[in-house]
């Protein structure tokens, strides 16, 4: 039996458990761990309210530091936002207030979301929730450490690439990522707008399925978001056609594929899987990192200085531009120079545009495959949590964390990371475009088996 | 154009802000006049995380603006980031369209002439720069209001033209509703390029001239710097790609920019907004707004034979237009309402420094009507303009008061006319030796002495008459 959120608010609906405790636990665990920690920026201790009953009372979401909530500072993780105060709140943010949710802090992250481990953040890294000299994955690396050693119920994320199931799964909790435009990304801040969602993180499959279903839909706010049916059906895995995706096979560490298989295994027992070939799938690292730079050197073109954030004055006006962007920290300018380059009328066509391309073709592969299975199967992550600093010099062997993960993104479909037991590493599970439902009703019998 | 081995090409990016209630991609109020940011919002000032979302009344009058220039309307067209640095750009980058145009291939007509349209768009707006002495402002009220541009074809080869062309368009844009078309405030607003060549050569190198506020400024400053390009090929110099502002004082173009390099805009689609796809049913919902078009206005006074600088005022001037076709509505006599509305009248506005709005057309259609029957003269028209408004009476009744209404020529009147001859001697002699001509001083006499209320014509018939008697 997991203790999630939804076990507690049973606890408290049989009055077996009282509101004050819960909060006083969550609080009591951020005082054990967060100092060894550092997952928060900022915790709004005094904003929280237990009274309340609204279908997400008692839920204490921690907030990715790149999804604005009004009044409150909001920075990116970068200098360049330093002090920001939002004068709005993500669409994502209303929603969860206006049933009855409470934002208990803001977390650290990777700078614009920008990295795989929440070293690059101008507060200083966060550290793995139980071993701390080790990252906690990144970026949304905040947000996943405080819900894992209990500093909140529940945590709001931004997946690219993979940056909420990635450090959800080397934290040991569920990281979801829903299909392209369920959850609005009015108040998130923009890293790579056909790759950006925000993503949910949670103890268990059944919390996020249940919050989910007041925070996802269309919003007016945003013209990319869309409506998707969350019901609950009855699913009986032996129904379900799983697909091991061959090409990721041998991959990465030796002992995630144990433990993968090991998973598969029981998973076996109930359920027909059978392996399945995706041409090229363990390429789109390559598709992705050409758009998600080029997205981002349009996307971060508004931090100027002119308006809000910081800003370096100077005499001139190249010079103030300089000067204020020159406060982006080295893993930002990096890729704001090379979408700059695959961007420019030279490279255009041989980056951008072959990139573009690329994408389309390789979302006919997995349709293709789709056809044959209802989930990919593989582990989250190539890699196990690695020592902070070791991969900072290596800015490729960073990328490659998002090998499993990314093609969902370029895909724009659902996928969602489980723990994997002894380990922390997760098993990720994807689904069609729009399958969010069978997704989630799978991963849930799954994390129960 | 006076050298004749050359051969001039303008071409015409026009931008016309769209008269929306609100901004493009937010709820702003489309207002630039207002106090300096006043209207503006997260969206329109860029902050973090926010999203455009289509005003679709933008769209509906840049598909109603395509129409009207007869261009061929893309169902599925697509926008564009345009990237560039500049403190009234937000975002760092223009929401425009680029590759996927919302319409292609249009045309209008200027007199004998037919001016192609190669594309037209839909796009954002930026804000705007107040340089002060002690530093430069910027005012976003500007920024993200709606705006389609409108590139011409290279079939421009004279500044008349060009002149023209911009005249027409502005015109057709405001009859559609699609614009107000305030040149001033910057609604319409045109950067021409010009380039000329030797007759049979490639094009030339283009100049681009900016801070065009009217379109005698556009006329302006196309002529001026076509000397100066022709003056450069004279002596064998070289035209450089230079970016020029015009100076309105001076009558001069100057050089703002040279473009040493090309701009490297790294467009690439808009990720935050879908494909803008259209209906048949909005494109007929704009065909039908589409009421009156300049065109239109011309055929129908061309029908009644009417002068064409006339007709010209009336397509251009809308409120001249309007009371002119109340007017008709009342007195249905298109060729004298047009005439004594345009001369007499209009003078009499600019002189007293008042305009049409003034006079009820039910009045005007009224003494036009007196006028054509002879009741009352030309003059009186005019004069009773004076007065007509500042009385609550029958214009008739005000007439007679006023002694204006022309009266039956009585017995008593022909004996007064027989002794204004008789005092007039001098004059009857030379009507009799054949100087025909002078009938004209002793009507004259007649009129200023019956204060013109006596119908001139009957006035003449009966002066000739005695003459004749003798």
């Amino acid at each position: 039996m997991i203790k999630d959120y939804l076990y507690y608010l049973g606890q408290i609906e049989k009055k077996q458990l009282k509101p004050e405790d819960y909060l006083k636990n969550i609080l009591d665990n951020i005082k054990k761990y967060e100092n060894d920690v550092h997952g928060y920026i900022e915790i709004f201790k005094s904003e929280l309210n237990v009274n309340e009953a609204n279908p997400l009372s008692h839920l204490y979401v921690a907030l990715k530091d790149n999804i604005l909530y009004k009044g409150h500072f909001q920075e990116a993780s970068s200098r360049i936002l330093e002090n920001y105060v939002s004068t709005y709140s993500a669409t994502v943010v209303e929603r969860l207030i206006k049933n009855g949710a409470n934002i208990i802090g803001r977390t650290n992250m990777d700078e614009f979301a920008m990295g795989s481990s929440t070293e690059y953040s101008r507060h200083g890294p966060t550290n793995h929730p139980f071993e701390h000299s080790l990252i906690p994955g990144g970026s949304s690396g905040g947000s996943a450490a405080v819900v894992a050693y209990g500093g909140a119920n529940f945590a709001l994320g931004s997946d690219t690439g993979g940056s909420v199931r990635q450090p959800a799964a080397l934290c040991g909790v569920v990281g979801y990522k829903p299909t392209y435009g369920v959850l609005s990304r009015y108040g998130l801040i923009s890293f790579a707008s056909s790759l950006d969602t925000i993503g949910l993180i949670a103890k268990s499959v059944r919390d996020i399925r249940y919050v989910l279903n007041f925070l996802k839909g269309k919003d007016k706010h945003d013209s990319t978001s869309i409506d998707i049916d969350i019901g609950k059906d009855i699913i009986d895995l032996k129904h379900i056609r799983f697909g091991i995706i061959k090409e990721f096979k041998g991959f990465g560490d030796i002992y995630i594929w144990d433990k993968f298989f090991k998973a598969v295994e029981k998973i076996g027992k109930k359920a027909h899987i059978e392996e399945v070939s995706i041409k090229d799938i363990e390429r789109t690292i390559a598709i992705y990192e050409i758009i998600s730079m080029s997205e981002a050197s349009s996307n971060l073109a508004r931090y100027d200085g002119i308006r809000y954030g910081k800003s370096v004055k100077a005499q001139e006006l190249k010079e103030t531009y300089m000067r204020t962007r020159a406060l982006f920290g080295k893993e930002v300018k990096r890729r704001i120079l090379m979408g700059t380059y695959a961007l420019s009328s030279e490279n255009y066509r041989d980056f951008y545009e072959k990139g573009v391309k690329a994408r389309s073709q390789f979302i006919k592969e997995i349709n293709r495959a789709f056809k044959k299975v209802d989930i990919l199967l593989s582990p989250t992550t190539p890699y196990l949590p690695f020592k902070k600093g070791e991969r900072l010099k290596d800015p490729l062997l960073m990328y490659k964390a998002d090998t499993f993960t990314s093609y969902a993104n370029l895909a724009y479909i659902p996928s969602i990371t489980i723990p994997l037991e002894g380990i922390y590493a997760g098993l990720q599970l994807s689904a069609a475009y729009k399958n969010d439902n069978l997704l989630l009703e799978v991963a849930d019998e799954i994390q129960r088996l | 154009m006076k050298y004749k081995d050359y051969e001039l090409t303008i071409g015409l990016e026009v931008h016309a802000q769209l008269s929306t209630r609100t901004k493009i991609f937010c709820s702003c109020k489309n207002e630039t006049d207002a106090e300096p940011n006043t209207n503006v919002c997260p969206i329109c000032l860029a902050h973090p995380g926010t999203l455009p979302i289509i005003n679709k009344h933008a769209v509906e009058l840049a598909i109603r603006a395509s129409l009207a220039l007869n261009a061929k309307i893309n169902m599925r067209s697509a926008f564009a980031r345009k990237h560039y640095f500049y403190p009234d750009l937000p975002k760092g980058y223009q929401i425009t369209q680029y590759k996927y145009p919302l319409a292609e291939n249009g045309y209008i007509d200027i007199q004998d002439k037919r001016i192609r349209i190669k594309r037209l768009h839909i796009e954002e707006d930026a804000g705007k720069l107040i340089h002060n002495k002690d530093a430069t402002y910027v005012d976003y009220n500007r920024a993200g209001v709606p705006l389609i541009e409108i590139v011409s074809e290279p079939d421009i080869h004279s500044v008349i033209d060009a002149y023209r062309y911009l005249k027409e368009l502005r015109l057709i844009l405001i009859y559609a509703g699609v614009t107000h078309g305030d040149m001033e405030k910057g609604e319409f607003r045109c950067e021409p390029n010009i380039s000329i060549r030797k007759k049979g050569e490639p094009l030339g190198t283009r100049t681009e001239i900016k801070n065009l506020n009217s379109l005698k400024a556009v006329r302006d400053s196309i002529a001026y710097e076509v000397e100066r390009q022709l003056k450069l090929l004279e002596n064998n110099e070289k035209v450089v790609s230079v970016t020029l502002l015009y100076n309105e004082k001076s009558k001069k173009t100057e050089i703002m920019r040279k473009k040493e390099t090309a701009a490297d805009y790294r467009y690439f689609p808009e990720p935050d907004l879908p494909e803008l796809i259209l209906t048949k049913d909005m494109i007929e919902k704009e065909k039908e707004n589409i009421q009156l078009l300049p065109a239109h206005v011309r055929e129908k006074y061309e029908k009644f034979n009417i002068d064409k600088d006339f007709i010209e005022v009336i397509v251009e001037d809308r409120k001249s237009r309007q009371f002119i076709e109340n007017v008709l509505k009342v007195y249905n006599n298109p060729k004298s309402v047009v005439s004594w509305i345009l001369t007499d009248m209009r003078g009499y506005l600019k002189q007293t420094k008042q305009t049409l709005s003034s006079f009820n057309y039910k009045d005007i259609a009224l003494l036009i009507k007196l006028t054509d029957s002879k009741k009352i003269t030309k003059q009186h028209a005019t004069k009773a303009l004076s007065f007509i408004t500042k009385e609550h009476k029958p214009i008739e009744q005000l007439l007679k008061e006023q002694n204006l209404i022309i009266q039956e020529i009585s017995s008593k009147d022909k004996e007064l006319i027989k002794k204004l001859l008789s005092l007039e001697s001098e004059a009857v002699e030379k009507y009799k030796k054949g100087k025909k001509g002078i009938i004209g001083y002793l009507i004259g006499r007649v009129m200023s002495e019956t204060k013109g209320k006596l119908s001139p014509s009957k006035v003449k018939e009966i002066v000739i008459s005695l003459l004749e008697e003798d």
